[in-house]
């Protein structure tokens, strides 16, 4: 993606608008409630200052009535402001923080359902960015957009009735002001502006991303006392921010300070209306203080939709990057729902396979199979598809051509809820989560008993240490996580594909970072305790791959059998 | 509400200059608006006289009209200058927590926690600077405004001056009242922030796992409950939040209504004019408006005050390194690092020592290996080397210097290290090879590159050395990150290079060539080697046996593998392994 294409958005504001409601479709009984109340809200404001200086011109004798039922009037008003002020705050941050949580949770999913190919072209720090960022964000779109929104008509046409009824000269003079600021100046605003909320927030997020690098990379920075270098880095990257928010600053300053002056000037047209009038011997002088006090609380709903208005460029911008996501392809579909029954049978049929907008093919024309009980073994350089066929075979691709069939089934007629739990994976790198050994270990078995969780352990050879830990199983891996090497969290994940219990057991460089003892013993349960299970390892180690009955060599693509001597 | 905070406060160096600043051009625009009230007030007045003077109309326009424009003008200098403090502060506190993350060194955040890290550098920051930009300036303001306003007010009813002097005066602890349970509650939403947070990322990272293992829906149930937790803690906060607000209002209505009756009155009684009485209500309208953008700013200001306790923590973790340049300097004066009697636990499980007594002698120009099993405190050696952690008891010397008389930096200019996953940053080839050496030019980058056999792959990029290595160095495979950072130590230039498990990590064609590099590399320089593949350390000149934490046995390999015990043991089981696979 070219930089200058992130700068805009990728839907037309009022699909961004529309989609926005949409999803605030459950919450519309408290978005009604709020919207009520900041309409009366502004409108007891008019109240307030029209029904004051009634008051003072009844006493002065220069309109009929009573100063008290005025008083009265503006002790009523002054009530409501208070009491809708408060039900407007409430009703709407309620209504906005409760569609926030499900926005949460509903982003989650978003991102599930693409990974894991989301989690290699986007950064961790981009996606933690939208979810918690981005996501805050929108609480504004909701909780400070809509009752604003609806005051803007309804409170200046209160103030053109009062002054039509005064005299219509009044009308022509408040009328292109209102225009002015309620419609040209916040369409303006969001015109010029459009870009620079998208700025700042990408500013902000390549921030993080330096920040989130220099902190996961601590080690290599200071081996190297790289740490000034990378300070600079970062400073100059908070320039950019300090650039991008300079421009945020400027257009909303003028953006409220603009409305504000034509509001002034509005006032000052009145009295000289006001004055030609009573020049003219037309004037009705209390009509035309009336008017200007009207005209003066009228603009308070504007002033909060020119700042509504900078503030829901952000909302706008954070709307996009969460609906870009929302509307990506996966990679795969669900298609077929059949359980293959226990794996009896792995087929590669010709499979080809290039990684999307990648030019060159990984797979092309390979063929594997395999039956139940067997040890095989895939070997070969790093990039020759050793990974690419295990991932396809898990399905986090589907091949471009060829088939991969399970007891004879295409695997993209199995259900991934079947395939993955009849097909277990070893990664690598084991990821520990940051809850209790026990759990790391009983992932994917949550109901294990601790005696089952033990005994994986110990198959796996981790019990020992394990039980050394002050707390033992129960140590929690935040803390620790980072303390254990490799090998030991290697060993976690072992434990952790051994209490799974799957058909199947793909293993990605399962003994690289285990030592020679370890390694013995992995062999030695997977030689005894996983006698009956099939067994796919992926290695580039011969030590590894010695225990397999085949050993198949990626070579130009395709699966060569290794003669063994 | 009054938030005086002792972190921000104390990080508000330098920036009181342009917060003073602020405060004139407010007060310039209250000047203006008084002035625009008091014209129109005084017109309207004169309007509704029996015998209007419609003479007046082109002065009192004008001077609103200059009124107005003074309104303006100030506006958008006060705009330019909120932009200029937060530039400030952004500068200023980026600067001050960078650094302390740095300072906290590879223990230190293992201790707090890399998300604390992350989030105080970026979002705390973001979250910091309205404190000065926003809510100080409101502060003082708040303060000054009702004074000045007083003072206009007092001339056309002293009665009505003091009144709405006393409520906004009131009006300030009023609100401390609420105080208390506010910040509670923002510090039980900003805890709920940072455990959705960290929950979530630990959701994303480990996702492939998650999905692998079928946990995506307990996993995003659980999501949702702290999402609910989450929101819950808004919501309270958010009741508390407008009730406070509600008070405020309602105060704040009544003093104007008070003084609209009184305005009556005295109109009534012929104390004062239509004009006074119409000014009076113009500027009660707008009396309180420097303490709604005071109640305003509070709510940034109270996300500021939590972020700052945040960030507050990080400052307070001790990142004091043992320094002592009078440390006793080693008796032997070797020539070469030497550990004499060592012991390291970790604070957290004291009872289990990661090493325990151990003596070793690292000869300058020499190669030496650490074996053992996993756990067996390998690593440990090489973090003390790097000085990554101190040691609870014993000494390290380099060159008969105590460790403790370096400072870390000092250190790691002689001795520098491959870990097992080498780290990338986003960023060049160069720029990933320049953080060794900053001024390196081609030729020493390509020199290095190609001493750790990545030098024809690099010439073969279209790039060069000006290839992105993605985000994190994702576009390289294991191979390219371990042989990059090779040479980044050779590019370093330090004398001692210590290789913790370099190459379990990559496949055997890479692992070879990097052995082959590192075999070369021990004709020139000294080397700590830690590997669990024996085969690999076999020439080293001294190999040192590591069981439990203890040193169990050294000498060559030969001399060795004239012994019973675990080297001869782990030997023989690997040569099987190997025999079985050849």
């Amino acid at each position: 993606m070219s930089k200058k294409k992130s700068y805009s958005y990728a839907y037309p504001l009022p699909v961004l608008a529309i989609r926005l409601l949409r999803i605030g479709k459950p919450i519309a009984p408290y978005l009604v409630v709020s919207a009520l109340a900041s309409i009366v809200g502004n409108l007891a404001r008019l109240g307030v200052m029209g029904f004051g200086a009634a008051a003072i011109l009844n006493v002065a004798q220069m309109l009929a009535g009573d100063w008290r039922i005025y008083l009265a009037m503006v002790v009523f008003s002054s009530s409501l402001i208070a009491l809708c002020r408060y039900l407007e705050g409430r009703y709407s941050h309620v209504g906005a923080y409760n569609l926030l949580a499900q926005l949460r949770v509903h982003l989650f999913e978003e991102i599930d359902r693409l990974a894991p190919t989301i989690l290699i072209e986007r950064s961790q720090g981009e996606l933690l960015s939208i979810a918690v960022t981005d996501v805050e964000t929108l609480e504004f779109f909701f909780a400070h957009t809509i009752g604003p929104l609806s005051t803007v008509v309804l409170v200046p046409l209160a103030a053109l009735i009062v002054a039509a009824r005064v005299h219509l000269l009044y009308v022509a003079v408040l009328l292109p002001i209102f225009v002015l600021t309620s419609v040209l100046i916040p369409l303006l605003a969001l015109r010029v502006g459009r870009s620079i909320g998208l700025r700042y927030r990408a500013a902000l997020a390549q921030l993080k991303s330096l920040v989130l690098e220099s902190v996961y990379g601590i080690r290599d920075i200071q081996i190297f006392n790289a740490g000034q270098q990378r300070k600079s880095q970062v400073l100059e990257a908070n320039e950019r921010v300090n650039s991008s928010a300079h421009g945020l600053a400027l257009h909303q300053q003028a953006v409220s300070a603009l409305p504000d002056f034509f509001v002034y000037l509005a006032r000052i047209l009145v009295v000289v209306v006001a004055a030609s009038l009573a020049a003219a011997g037309v004037g009705n002088p209390a009509g035309a203080i009336i008017v200007s006090f009207v005209a003066t609380a009228s603009f308070s709903s504007t002033f909060s939709l020119t700042f509504v208005v900078t503030h829901l460029l952000e909302a706008f911008a954070a709307a996009d990057r969460i609906f870009r996501i929302e509307d990506c392809a996966a990679a795969i579909t669900e298609t077929g729902h059949e359980d293959c029954g226990p794996i009896q049978s792995i087929e590669f049929e010709d499979v080809s396979f290039t990684y999307p907008g990648a030019n060159t093919a990984v797979l092309n024309g390979a063929v594997l199979h395999i039956r139940a009980g067997e040890r095989i073994g895939i070997a070969g350089p790093s990039g020759a598809g050793k990974s690419t066929s295990f991932r396809l075979l898990l399905r986090f691709y589907d091949p471009n051509q060829g088939h991969i069939r399970i007891n004879g089934v295409d695997a993209r007629e199995i259900s991934l809820n079947v395939l993955r739990r009849r097909i277990a994976l070893l990664e690598q790198d084991t990821y520990l989560f940051d809850c209790s050994i026990a759990d790391n270990i009983a992932f994917a078995q949550p109901t294990a008993t601790l005696e089952e969780v033990r005994r994986a352990a110990k198959r796996a050879g981790i019990a020992d240490l394990i039980e050394s830990l002050p707390e033992g199983y129960d140590t929690q891996m935040g803390q620790m996580g980072a303390r254990l090497s490799g090998g030991e969290r290697q060993r976690i994940g072992i434990a952790r594909v051994l209490l799974a219990n799957p058909d199947v057991i793909v293993m990605d460089e399962p003994t690289s970072a285990l030592d020679v003892l370890h390694e013995r013993e992995l062999v030695h349960t997977l030689q005894t305790v996983y006698a009956d299970k099939t067994i796919i390892m992926v290695s580039h180690r011969p030590s590894t791959l010695s225990s397999c009955d085949r050993v198949y060599q990626l070579e130009d693509r395709k699966f060569i059998k290794q003669v063994s001597d | 509400m009054l938030l005086l905070d002792k972190t921000l406060l104390r990080l508000s160096k330098g920036l009181w200059g342009w917060i003073v600043a602020i405060v004139i051009v407010r007060f310039a625009q209250l000047i203006g608006v008084t002035l625009f009230a008091e014209v129109i007030g005084t017109f309207l007045g004169n309007l509704a006289s029996p015998h209007p003077d419609t003479t007046k109309l082109a002065a009192a326009a004008s001077a609103a009209a200059a009124a107005s424009l003074l309104t303006l003008v100030t506006r958008l200098a006060q705009g330019e200058l909120q932009y200029r403090t937060t530039a400030s502060a952004r500068v200023h506190l980026r600067e001050v927590i960078f650094d302390k993350v740095l300072a906290l060194d590879v223990g230190g955040i293992e201790k707090i926690g890399p998300v604390s890290a992350i989030t105080s550098s970026a979002d705390a920051v973001e979250q910091m600077q309205t404190y000065y930009s926003l809510y100080l300036p409101s502060l003082i303001f708040s303060v000054i405004a009702p004074v000045y306003l007083f003072f206009h007010l007092a001339p056309m009813s002293l009665s009505i001056a003091v009144l709405l002097l006393v409520v906004s005066v009131v009006l300030l602890p009023l609100n401390n009242l609420f105080r208390h349970q506010i910040e509670a509650l923002r510090r039980r939403y900003w805890v709920s922030v940072e455990d959705m947070t960290a929950y979530f990322l630990d959701s994303v990272r480990g996702l492939t796992s998650i999905k692998l293992f079928d946990r995506d829906a307990d996993r995003s149930q659980t999501l949702q409950s702290k999402a609910r937790r989450l929101s819950a803690d808004i919501n309270e906060f958010m009741r508390i939040n407008f009730s406070s607000h509600f008070v405020n209002e309602a105060l704040m209505y009544l003093a104007i209504t008070i003084a609209l009756v009184i305005v009556c009155f005295d109109l009534a009684a012929a104390r004062i004019n239509v004009g006074s009485g119409l000014t009076i209500l113009l500027l009660a309208y707008g009396y309180f408006a420097s303490i709604r953008q005071l109640m305003d700013a509070t709510h940034d200001a109270l996300t500021a005050v939590s972020a700052a306790t945040k960030v507050e923590d990080i400052f307070a973790v001790d990142t004091s390194r043992a320094y002592n340049p009078q440390a006793p300097t080693d008796p032997e004066a070797y020539d070469g690092i030497r550990l004499e009697h060592v012991s390291f636990s970790y604070p957290e499980s004291k009872n289990r020592m990661a090493l325990n007594n151990v003596s070793l002698r690292v000869p300058r120009g020499k190669t030496i290996a650490l074996v053992g099993l996993s756990g067996c405190g390998k690593s440990t050696v090489a973090a003390l080397l790097a000085r990554f952690i101190d040691p609870t008891a014993g000494n390290l010397y380099i060159d008969g210097q105590n460790y403790l008389s370096l400072t870390p930096e000092e250190l790691r200019y002689h001795v520098a290290m491959v870990p097992q996953t080498v780290s990338l940053f986003t960023g060049s080839i160069r720029e990933n090879l320049q953080i060794a050496a900053p001024n390196a030019n081609d030729e020493k980058l390509y020199e290095a590159l190609d001493e750790a056999a990545l030098g024809d792959w690099v010439r073969s990029l279209p790039d060069k050395l000006d290839t992105a290595v993605g985000d994190a160095g994702s576009r390289l495979s294991g191979g390219q990150r371990q042989k990059m950072g090779i040479a980044r130590v050779l590019l370093s230039q330090a004398k001692y290079l210590i290789f913790d498990e370099s190459t379990s990590s990559v496949d055997e064609a890479s692992e070879q060539e990097i052995w082959h590099c590192i075999r070369k590399l021990s004709r020139t320089r000294t080397l700590v080697i830690i590997s669990h593949r024996l085969s690999t350390i076999r020439w080293a000149d001294c190999i040192y046996v590591l069981e439990h934490g203890c040193v169990t046995a050294r000498g060559t390999h030969e001399e060795l593998m004239q012994h019973e015990g675990l080297y001869q043991q782990l030997v023989a089981e690997q040569a099987k392994l190997e025999g079985a696979a050849a």
